[in-house]
C-alpha cells in the first residue's frame, strides 16, 4: 500500500453503491424537518429534530423504545392529529411546503404520503377491495382500470402470485406476512410519493420479514421509504440512510447507513449500536 | 428468493475477488517475463500498476466490511466473506511480490546462474495461485489439498536453487578469493530474494487454498 | 404408549424430588370451589329447563286434552269464544311491531352510537349523555308505556294504534341498541381506522367504508337481541292499550294486540281452555325468541373470527 498516494479513506464503502444501481443520482430532499418538537401533553416526545430525507431512498429511524422515532414518523403524515393531546412546534416540509400550514388538509397530505403500520391491519374486505380502497376513497377509481391498478399494486408488493386466484376472499384469511404485504399494496395502490413504515416486520416471522425487506429494497426504486425499526440489523440491511434517535426524542446522528454502522460520529450512537447502551 | 440484495452482494464479492486474482496473476506472469527478458519498460509498468491492485484490494476490503457490518452474515456466508477477506490480503501480497520481482529484473546485469530455471519455478507458483483461485471459484475442496502438496515441491525447488547460489559463492571464493565485487553481491542477493519471493508466492497460494477449504468444508486442516 | 415401570430407573426409590411438597389440601380447595361455581352455573340451566318443561307440558295438554288445533291456532284471530280463538292476529301484529320498532330504533340508535363513539369530543356533555343512556336502559319498561300513552296515544291523539306500540318499544330498546352499537364500534380496532386515514380517507369515508362494515355483525346481533327483548314485552303494550285481542291489525294505524298481550288476556280468563291457549301462545312466542336469539348467535359466530 506504499504506492497509495491519494487521500481517500482507508476503508471505502463499495457495496452500497454497486448493489443499488438506481440510487446513484444526487440526493433530492423530499421531506425536511427543521427544529421540530412534538409534545404529548406536557411531555416532549420529539426534541428539536432537524433532518433532510432524500428522495427514492430508504431512510431508517432507529433507537431504543420511547425514543420518539415512531412519533416522528407519525408527525410526517400528521397521524398525530388523531391524538388530541399531541402538539407540534417547528416546521416540517414536504416538497417545500410546510405540512403544518393552516391551508394543508391532512387528508390531502396522506394521499401523497402512504403509511404501513406495525401490526398488519387489513380491512375485513376482500383482497381486491382492500387494495382498491385507497383508489376508491381518493376518487381515482374512475380514472384508472381498477382491476389493473389492483394487480399492479399487488405485483409491486410481491403478493400477486400468491393471491391472484383468490382476490375475492377476505384479506383476513391471509397469513401475517401476506397481510402485511397486502397493507403495503393498499398503501402504494394510489401511488403516493412517500411510504412511511412503522416497524412493518416486527410482528412477522423471519421468512416473512426477509420478504418484506426485499420488498422495501424494490419499493425504494420508485418511492421514498421512511422506515422505523427497533431492529438495527434490519436498518443496516435495508437502508441507505440511518437516523439514530435516543431517549428524549433527540436525533443524535443522521448519515449514510454504512457510516452509522461502521464509523459513527457520536459516542452515544457507537454505544447504542454496539449494545453498550439501550 | 430471500434477501435478494444480499445475495447479489455476495455474488459481486466473489466476482471482485476473482477479478483481482486475474489481475494479480497476470502481473506475476509479466514480472516473470520481465525477469526473463530484462525488459525494463515492462518492469516499470508493473511497478507503476501496483496501485491498481491496491485499489482493488481496498475496495474488496470495503465490500467485506460493509457485508459484516450491514448484513450480519452467518454460517456458510460468514465463512465465505471471512475467507474472501483473507484471500484478498494474500492476493495483495502476491501483487507486492510481483512488484519486487519486477524491481529485481531492473537491477539485473548478468546471467550468473544459468542452471537455475527461475522461469519454471515462477510458472509453477503462478499456476498454484491460479488453481487455488479456481478452487475458490468452484467451491472445490479436492484441489485445495493438491495445492498444499504442490507447495512442498516448490519449497524443494527453491531450497535447491538457494543451495546452487551459496555453493557457487563458496566455490568462487575458494578459486578466486573474490568476494567484494559489488556486481557479484548484487547478483547474489537479487537471486536469493527472487527465490525467496517465489517461494512466498507459493505460500500465499497455499493460504488461499487453506481459506477456500475452510470456506467450503469448514475444515481448518490447511490453516496454520 | 407403554408404561414399562420395570425399566424406570427411579421406580424403586421411595424418595422423589417432590416428597417435601404436600398439595393435598390445595387441590381439595380447588375441587370444592369448582363444585360451587358449577352448581351456580347449573342453576340457571335447570330453571330454564323446568320452565321449558312446564310450557311443553301445558302445550301438550292443550293439544290432547283440550283439542286445540294448531291449524286453527295459526289461522284464526282472537275470539271471545274459546273454540274459535286463534293466534294469527297477535302474530301478525307482533311481526309488524317488530318491523316498525326496528326501523324506528335502528337508525336513531345506530346514528347516536356513531356520534357518541366516533365524533363526540370526550367532554362532560358526552359523558352525561352516556350516563343517561345507561340509566335509560335500566328504566322499567312500563314507564315507556306510560310515556307513549301520555305523549302519543293521548298527547297527539294517535289512539291505541300499532304505531304507538312500536314507538313505545322503540324507546324501550333504543338504549340497548345504542350501547350494543357502541360496543361493536369500540371493538373495531383503531389500527383499522388508522389504516383508512393513512390511505387518505376522510372521517366519514372511514366510518362508512371500514368501521361500519366491520361493526355491522355486532350491531345486527345487538339489534336482534334488543328486538327479541321487545317482542316479549307486555307492560308497555298494555299501557298503550294493545288489548284489541279479537281482531287483526292490517297496518300501523290499526288497533292491535300483540302476542304477549294476547297471552296475558287469555291467561286472565277463568276457563282452562283459554289457559291452555295461553300456553300454546307462550310456546309460539318462545319459538320466536329462540329463532331470533339463534340468528344473533349465528351472526356473531360467523363474523367474530374477522375482528
Amino acid at each position: 500500500m506504499s504506492t497509495e498516494q491519494n487521500n481517500e479513506p482507508i476503508i471505502k464503502t463499495g457495496v452500497q453503491n454497486v448493489a443499488i444501481g438506481a440510487r446513484d443520482r444526487p440526493d433530492e430532499t423530499v421531506l425536511e424537518a427543521t427544529n421540530l418538537d412534538v409534545y404529548y401533553g406536557d411531555e416532549r416526545a420529539i426534541d428539536d429534530v432537524s433532518i433532510e430525507i432524500p428522495e427514492t431512498k430508504v431512510t431508517a429511524m432507529i433507537g431504543p423504545s420511547g425514543c420518539g422515532k415512531s412519533t416522528f414518523l407519525r408527525s410526517i403524515n400528521r397521524m398525530n392529529d388523531q391524538i388530541d393531546a399531541a402538539r407540534i412546534d417547528g416546521d416540517l416540509y414536504f416538497q417545500g411546503k410546510n405540512v403544518y400550514d393552516e391551508d394543508v388538509d391532512p387528508v390531502a397530505l396522506r394521499r401523497k404520503i402512504g403509511m404501513v403500520f406495525q401490526k398488519p391491519n387489513p380491512f375485513p374486505k376482500s383482497i381486491h377491495d382492500n387494495v382498491a380502497y385507497g383508489l376508491r376513497v381518493q376518487g381515482k377509481d374512475d380514472d384508472v382500470n381498477l382491476d389493473e391498478a389492483v394487480e399492479r399494486a399487488l405485483r409491486a408488493a410481491a403478493l400477486w402470485d400468491e393471491v391472484k386466484d383468490k382476490l375475492d376472499s377476505s384479506g383476513l384469511d391471509l397469513s401475517g406476512g401476506q397481510q402485511q404485504r397486502l397493507c403495503i399494496a393498499r398503501a402504494i395502490a394510489p401511488d403516493p410519493e412517500v411510504l412511511l413504515m412503522d416497524e412493518p416486520a416486527s410482528a412477522l416471522d423471519p421468512i416473512a420479514t426477509s420478504k418484506i425487506e426485499d420488498l422495501i429494497a424494490d419499493l425504494a426504486e420508485e418511492y421514498t421509504v421512511v422506515i422505523v425499526t427497533h431492529n438495527m440489523q434490519q436498518a443496516a440491511r435495508i437502508s441507505d440512510k440511518t437516523a439514530v434517535f435516543l431517549t428524549g426524542g433527540e436525533l443524535v446522528e443522521f448519515d449514510d447507513t454504512t457510516t452509522i454502522f461502521e464509523n459513527p460520529d457520536d459516542n452515544r450512537v457507537e454505544d447504542y449500536i454496539t449494545g453498550k447502551f439501550g | 428468493m430471500a434477501r435478494n440484495d444480499y445475495r447479489r452482494q455476495l455474488a459481486e464479492l466473489r466476482e471482485s475477488v476473482l477479478e483481482m486474482s486475474e489481475l494479480v496473476c497476470q502481473r506475476l506472469r509479466k514480472a516473470l517475463e520481465a525477469l526473463e527478458t530484462k525488459d525494463d519498460d515492462l518492469a516499470e509498468r508493473i511497478i507503476a500498476g501496483d496501485h491498481e491492485i491496491n485499489r482493488l484490494y481496498l475496495d474488496l476490503e470495503g465490500q467485506c466490511i460493509d457485508l459484516f457490518a450491514l448484513q450480519q452474515p452467518v454460517a456458510g456466508d460468514l465463512r465465505f466473506i471471512a475467507a474472501s477477506f483473507k484471500i484478498s490480503t494474500d492476493l495483495e501480497r502476491i501483487g507486492d511480490l510481483a512488484v519486487n520481482l519486477a524491481e529485481y529484473s531492473q537491477r539485473a546485469e548478468r546471467d550468473r546462474y544459468t542452471e537455475i530455471d527461475i522461469g519454471y519455478i515462477g510458472t509453477q507458483t503462478v499456476e498454484m495461485v491460479e488453481e487455488a483461485m479456481q478452487a475458490y471459484a468452484d467451491d472445490d475442496p479436492e484441489t485445495t489439498r493438491d495445492i498444499a502438496a504442490l507447495d512442498d515441491e516448490i519449497d524443494a525447488l527453491c531450497e535447491g536453487a538457494s543451495e546452487v547460489v551459496v555453493r557457487d559463492l563458496l566455490e568462487l571464493e575458494a578459486t578466486t578469493g573474490v568476494t567484494g565485487d559489488e556486481a557479484l553481491i548484487e547478483d547474489v542477493s537479487r537471486m536469493l530474494l527472487t527465490i525467496r519471493d517465489l517461494e512466498r508466492v507459493g505460500d500465499h497460494a497455499v493460504n488461499i487454498a487453506a481459506r477456500t477449504l475452510y470456506m467450503v468444508e469448514n475444515d481448518d486442516e490447511l490453516i496454520y | 404408549m407403554s408404561t414399562d415401570t420395570d425399566d424406570a430407573p427411579f421406580a424403586e426409590s421411595e424418595e422423589t424430588p417432590f416428597t417435601d411438597i404436600d398439595l393435598g389440601w390445595e387441590h381439595r380447595k380447588n375441587r370444592i370451589f369448582l363444585g360451587i361455581i358449577f352448581a351456580a352455573s347449573m342453576f340457571g340451566v335447570v330453571m330454564l329447563a323446568l320452565l321449558l318443561l312446564d310450557v311443553v307440558t301445558d302445550f301438550y295438554r292443550g293439544q290432547t286434552e283440550f283439542g286445540i288445533s294448531l291449524i286453527d291456532f295459526f289461522t284464526r284471530d282472537g275470539s271471545r269464544r274459546q273454540e274459535l280463538a286463534g293466534f294469527r292476529g297477535a302474530i301478525v301484529a307482533s311481526v309488524m311491531l317488530m318491523i316498525f320498532t326496528a326501523i324506528l330504533a335502528f337508525f336513531v340508535g345506530v346514528g347516536s352510537a356513531i356520534y357518541l363513539e366516533e365524533y363526540a369530543p370526550d367532554n362532560r356533555v358526552t359523558r352525561l349523555i352516556e350516563a343517561n343512556l345507561a340509566n335509560l336502559a335500566g328504566v322499567p319498561s312500563i314507564v315507556y308505556g306510560l310515556l307513549a300513552l301520555a305523549a302519543f296515544v293521548n298527547g297527539i291523539g294517535l289512539g291505541p294504534i300499532l304505531l304507538a306500540g312500536a314507538i313505545a318499544l322503540a324507546l324501550l330498546v333504543m338504549p340497548i341498541i345504542i350501547v350494543s352499537t357502541q360496543e361493536a364500534l369500540r371493538a373495531v380496532p383503531d389500527s383499522m381506522r388508522n389504516g383508512s386515514y393513512a390511505t387518505g380517507a376522510t372521517k366519514w369515508q372511514t366510518i362508512r367504508g371500514v368501521v361500519l362494515p366491520a361493526a355491522m355483525p355486532g350491531i345486527m346481533t345487538g339489534t336482534i337481541l334488543a328486538l327479541a327483548r321487545a317482542i316479549g314485552e307486555t307492560a308497555p303494550l298494555i299501557m298503550v292499550g294493545a288489548l284489541f285481542t279479537n281482531r287483526i291489525a292490517w297496518g300501523p294505524f290499526d288497533r292491535f294486540s300483540a302476542m304477549p298481550t294476547q297471552i296475558y288476556n287469555w291467561a286472565a280468563e277463568p276457563e282452562p281452555h283459554f289457559i291452555h291457549l295461553a300456553a300454546t301462545g307462550i310456546a309460539v312466542l318462545l319459538a320466536f325468541l329462540f329463532a331470533m336469539n339463534g340468528i344473533a348467535i349465528y351472526l356473531r359466530n360467523k363474523y367474530e373470527r374477522d375482528l
